[in-house]
Order: C-alpha cells, then structure tokens, then sequence
C-alpha cells in the first residue's frame, strides 16, 4: 500500500489525520466553552448511591440568565447496553422537563466534571429549576455496589439540600457537587469572558492583548512548523 | 519565486530556530494560564528564592521556635513560614482551596483584573520572614543563587511581576533544552530531519512544558541532565575532546548544585570515561583485566565520593542508623517493590499528564495508549540487541542507546533507592517517585523509544512515516492536555 503511493502525496494524509486530531479536540473544547458560576468552592465531600428508579434532585437558583449546562459529578459509572443516566432540567415544582439527556454506556464523557448540556434560557436570572438524576436498568441482579454515585458537598451551596427518593434515605443537609454554567452569548463572546479569567491575576505584560496575541502566534507558528516539517519530509530529497 | 521559497525552507537552521520560538511563546502561554502557586510546590520554592534575596542584615524582628515543635499543616498555608506576602497571596488567590482539588476554582471577578490586582495598591506586605525555622527547600542552592538575583532585579514591582518573571525564566532553561535534544539527537546519528521531528515531539511533551514554566528546581536538572547526555553522545562519537569533557563535567556539575538527584551524574563520569581510555588503550592488560582494574577503581571512587563527598546528599546512602517498622531492609525492599508496582499508574500519569498538584489528569485511554507504545519500543530494544542481524542503518549506534539505557536505569535506581530509605524508616511512601521526577532522562527516553519502535523497520522511509505519526500524535496530546484538560479545570 505505501508503495503505491508516490511520497509527495504523503502530506495530504498527515494533515488529514492532524484535521481530525484538531477537530475532535477543538469539539471537544467549545462543548466545555461556557462559563460556570465560581462564586463558591467544594469542601469535605462524600457519595449518596443512585438507586435504579429513584431519582435525586438538587433545586438551585441561577445567578446569571442564559443558563446553559450544569456540570456534575458522578462516579462509579458503569452502565450495561441497556442502562442509562438521564439527566433532567425541571421547573421549579420538579415536575415539569425544560432539558432532558441521557448517558448510556457508549457516552464520551468529560474530565473531573459531567457536563449536561441544553439550548440557553436566556431568562433565567433568579428562578429555581430543579435538576433530577436517575438511573434505569434492566439488570435485576445489579449489586448495590455497582450502582452509580453522585458526589455530595457536606455544605448547603444552594436553597435546599439535595434529595434522594430511595426508601430508608437519612436526609442530610448537603448539597450535590455540582455548578451551573452561563453562555454569554455565543463562541467569540464566551472565548473573550475567558480570556478575560485567564488574565486576572497576571502581571500586565501576560494578560489581555498580549495573551491574544501570544495565543494566535502560537497557533499559527506551531502550524507553520507543521507544515515546514511535513513538507520537508515529504519532499523525494 | 518558487526556486527562492525552497531554498528558504532548506535552510539548515529555520526548522530549529522556528521550533524554539514556538517553544518560547508555547512556554510563555504555560506561564500565564497555570494560576498562581498551581505549580507543584511552587509556594515552598518561591519562598526559598525570596529568603535567598532577603538582605545579609536581617534588621527585622524575627520570632523562633524549635524546630521540632513546628509542624505546618499541608492544608492551611497560613501555618507556614513564609513571608507575609506569600501568605496574603495564597489566601486571596483561594490556592488552599484550590490545590488538589480539581473540582475548584478561583472566584472569578468580571472584567480582567483579579482579586489579588484589586488588593496590591492598598497592600503593604512583608516580603521576607520573620517566623523560623524558615519553610523552604534545603540541599544545593544554585537555582536559588540565580532566581533570586530576578527576584531583586523586580523588587520594586508587585509579586504578580516577580513571580511570573521567575516562571519566564523556567521558559529559557526549557529552550536550552530543545537545543541540546536537537544537537544530542544529530550527534547519535539521525539525519536532520529526524532531529527536527524528536526533538519537536519532545518539545511538545505536556509535562515537560509544565515543568519548563514554572517555579521548581526540576528544570535545571533536566537541563544539566541534557547537557550531560548531549557531551557524552558527543565523546563517544568522536572520542575524547577537552571541549566535550567540560560541557560534561559543567552538566554534572549543575546538577549536583540544583538537586540531589543530580549526585548520579558525577558518578556517571567514571564509566564514560573507562569507556574514552579503553578506546584508546588497554595498557597491554587485556579487555578482562582492563575493565576489572577499571571497575575496581570506580567502586573505590564511589566508595571515596560517599564517605568524603557533601553531607546530607551523600547520608542518605550510608545512614541506616533509623529505626523501622520492619524486621529488616529485605523485608521492607520487597514490601516496597510490591507497593512500587502497584502504583505504576501513576508514576505513568505523572509523568505524561497530571498537571498542577497533580488534580489535572489525561483521560487512561490515553495512558494505555502510550504504555502499549512503550511495550512495542521495548520488544523493539530486546529484538534490535539480541535477534536482529544487520543493524537498520538509519538508528543509532547500540553504544549511544545502551548508554541512555544506562541513564534512565542510573535515575531510576537512585530515585527509588531514596524513596525505599524514606520507606524503611517511616514504614508508608512519602515521597511517591512521580513521574516528572524522571523527566531530567527526557531526551535519553525518547531515544531510546524510536530506537526500539525503528528496529521493526528495514526501510528509512517507514521510519519517516513513524516518526511524523508521532509528531501529529505527540502535538493533538499537548492540544489535547492544554484545551481539554487544563484550561478547563482552572477557568471553565
């Protein structure tokens, strides 16, 4: 096979493979692109088990409008063909659904954070939602300590503490580890908000204009080094 | 025009030079995007440059304790003594809060100044220490000697300029790097374009560009350990020349004045330099007798080194006075070996990628990816020394490899060696050997992993083709590491 193809035409298939690289990546980036709420950290933390068909539900008040994901953890996951998590965004009363999403056994997850994701609603300033968790199997046999977790902050971060439905559940004032996240808009507006992060606490000559500019010279030259040695390499001398 | 294009791009040093400004600028960007103090260890090394740029006169009142009533809680900052700016510092930038803790942040405010830019105009901190016994890092002191001297250079400015410009510094010891991986890999015998490519994938290593932009003394040991590999590739390819012995004798030099891991090299020096004399001349002994005087004379060097050679570097080897919670050194030894084994994975992650105080991690497909890598180039090694015929003529000599070999086997078993004492008198891992304690042997491990993944190949061309897949694959890791992994755990 590589002997039929003449060497000029290697360069086509490792910037090929090198587009897919940073297609997936950069996906993967602008799926994490939006910004969480930073107003409070997790402290001492702890696990409640996700029992098949009981749900947890966590309400929070949004403290920005455009709320657009809700980062999550949980842990433990190891779902069969047939399991699912579903994750919904519920009013206020939990008992009607604004987002819904699922993550079965083939999902791609994110690191440190499970991030449930759903169209902005621009409106959200100051109103409650609900977020329910709950896990579906067909697998009567399933060991308890098979079954999924949610992690949990022992402090009350939002206006109520977390809920979990299965029977015999001590009730504890503690909260889901969890944060929502704001959209300011749209890919440019949410990239300015972080360079804007990045900058703070930064001496003046690596923040702001000079991060921009550091950022896309590096883009662009780590690009053209590419290119010098693919087509160096793919020269016949 | 096209004919004036090409003879640019041909130019022998624009792919070196265009790799180390992209290094630059790569190093640069690590500095600004890890926060303040996120870097391993970064309070206790900063606190040690700035004890070092303390004035001779101490004309500040200064409150004592022993030493041994003092015990700083890893968890608060506060109980530290450092100075009171590094705590006001750590406090307002949450870094209690945040290290360790890949779930948290800091507390963004709008707009791009922070909330330690707010503070600085009103704040009038001390910048020296008043509390002893001071916290900072003992053992060698010439990255201090020289980090401190910015430190004083900036003494007017605010900590947010000192420290980061202390982390540029890191960036430029990184770039030396680079260069001396470019030069030792031309010198072991790669062509110039395979010099570019290893020694862009090594530029592009995560960690090592983590290491290479911030504050700690791991960066100028992997430089000496560099510069060190680089003269001995050079002596063994061109025999014995005085200016490659003083590059060698500067890298081990450096490297026992920044880091106690650093006493590996001068000890490195006598098997080398057997190795130049036995080139030469056997002195009419024979090759048996020859390297049995000469093993005998190196034994009684490292004998003289341990009882004569620096205090508290050297103890660790000869001091078995502590007591133990095991009924002797084998059994601990194999109680630490097990231990050691099970903790693999992690020694694999810190190594590739787990970013700030290790709370930033690369997902384990990847992991398993590169061991599996790491298991090919290995078969590769055993097969290219014990199985295969004609050597390829595109590879290294074996005498550049087993060398290297002997680089990573010397650090390993020198790490390992303090960290099983460590293990033997306390009875628990304290100190853990992570990974990036082993990226001084950056560029003698990657050698040595084209050398064993190129010995399947017959053909330069397959070779080439490898070589470039690693590059692109080595590249999306590091894209990967910064916009997946790490921009996302400290800002989203």
């Amino acid at each position: 096979m590589i002997k039929k193809i003449p060497k000029k035409y290697y360069k086509f298939f490792y910037f090929g493979f090198l587009c897919l690289i940073i297609f997936v990546i950069g996906y993967r980036f602008v799926s994490m692109l939006t910004i969480p709420d930073s107003s409070f950290n997790f402290e001492k933390k702890d696990t409640s088990r996700i029992y098949p068909f009981f749900p947890i539900t966590q309400k929070f008040s949004a403290s920005e409008n455009n709320l657009n994901q809700i980062k999550i953890i949980l842990k433990n996951i190891n779902l069969q063909v047939s399991d699912k998590i579903t994750l919904e965004l519920n009013n206020e009363s939990c008992n009607e659904t604004i987002a819904k999403m699922d993550i079965t056994n083939t999902s791609w997850r994110f690191p440190i954070f499970d991030r449930f994701s759903f169209p902005a609603i621009s409106d959200s300033r100051g109103k409650t939602y609900c977020l329910k968790i709950t896990y579906f199997t067909k697998n009567a046999d399933i060991k308890k300590s098979d079954y999924p977790e949610v992690s949990l902050d022992s402090q009350m971060l939002f206006i109520q503490p977390f809920e979990n439905t299965r029977p015999n559940f001590n009730k504890k004032a503690s909260s889901l580890v969890m944060r929502p996240a704001y959209t300011n808009g749209g890919i440019l507006a949410n990239l300015t908000t972080l360079k804007n992060r990045i900058s703070q606490d930064k001496p003046l000559f690596l923040k702001n204009n000079y991060l921009v500019t550091l950022f896309i010279s590096f883009l662009t030259l780590t690009f053209l080094l590419l290119l010098f040695i693919i087509s160096h390499h793919s020269n016949k001398k | 025009m096209k004919k004036s294009i090409h003879h640019i791009l041909i130019q022998p040093y624009l792919g070196i030079s265009l790799l180390l400004l992209v290094f630059l600028l790569k190093g640069f960007l690590f500095v600004t995007i890890l926060p303040i103090f996120q870097g391993p260890d970064e309070p206790i090394h900063y606190a040690t440059i700035q004890y070092f740029a303390e004035p001779k006169e101490k004309n500040w009142d200064i409150q004592k304790i022993d030493k041994e009533d003092f015990f700083p809680d890893g968890d608060n900052t506060n109980t530290y003594h450092y100075s009171q700016e590094i705590k006001k510092t750590a406090e307002i930038s949450q870094f209690d809060e945040i290290k360790f803790h890949g779930t948290n942040t800091s507390l963004f405010l709008s707009g791009s100044d922070g909330a330690i830019e707010q503070t600085l105009p009103q704040a009038s901190w001390k910048k020296y220490i008043d509390s002893y016994p001071p916290s900072i890092v003992g053992g060698p002191s010439l990255y201090y000697l020289v980090t401190s001297q910015i430190e004083k250079f900036f003494s007017s400015s605010d900590i947010l300029v000192r420290f980061f410009s202390i982390r540029i510094f890191s960036v430029f010891l990184g770039i030396l790097t680079v260069l001396l991986a470019y030069l030792t890999t031309l010198k072991a015998g790669f062509t110039q374009k395979q010099a570019l490519v290893i020694s862009t994938i090594i530029a592009f290593q995560p960690m090592f560009t983590q290491t290479a932009a911030i504050i700690n003394y791991d960066i100028p040991l992997i430089f000496a350990f560099s510069l060190f590999t680089y003269a001995t590739v050079a002596l063994l390819r061109h025999g014995f020349q005085w200016k490659y012995f003083c590059f060698l004798f500067l890298g081990a030099l450096v490297g026992i004045l920044v880091k106690g891991t650093g006493l590996i090299l001068p000890v490195l020096i006598f098997p080398i330099l057997i190795y130049l004399i036995y080139q030469k001349t056997d002195f009419g002994l024979g090759k048996k007798k020859f390297f049995f005087y000469l093993s005998a004379l190196f034994v009684i060097a490292i004998a003289f080194f341990i009882i004569f050679g620096p205090k508290g570097t050297t103890e660790i080897f000869t001091d078995f006075s502590a007591t133990s919670n095991f009924s002797s050194p084998l059994e601990s030894l194999q109680k630490y070996i097990v231990i050691t084994a099970e903790r693999w994975d992690f020694f694999e992650l810190t190594y590739w990628g787990s970013f700030g105080w290790l709370d930033a991690q690369v997902s384990d497909y990847v992991l398993i990816f590169i061991w599996l890598t790491e298991i090919v180039a290995l078969a590769g090694i055993v097969y290219a020394f014990f199985f295969k015929k004609i050597p390829s003529s595109f590879l290294p000599e074996k005498k550049y490899i087993i060398f290297m070999i002997l680089m990573l086997v010397a650090l390993q078993g020198l790490i390992r060696f303090y960290d099983w004492k460590i293990f033997y008198s306390d009875g628990s891992i304290i100190i853990g050997t992570p990974g990036r304690y082993f990226l001084p042997n950056i560029i003698s491990h990657f050698l040595v992993l084209f050398f064993g993944l190129g010995s399947f190949f017959s053909k330069k061309k397959h070779f080439d083709i490898l070589l470039i897949t690693s590059l692109i694959l080595m590249i999306g890791f590091f894209f990967y590491s910064l916009f997946n992994i790490i921009i996302p755990r400290y800002y989203l």
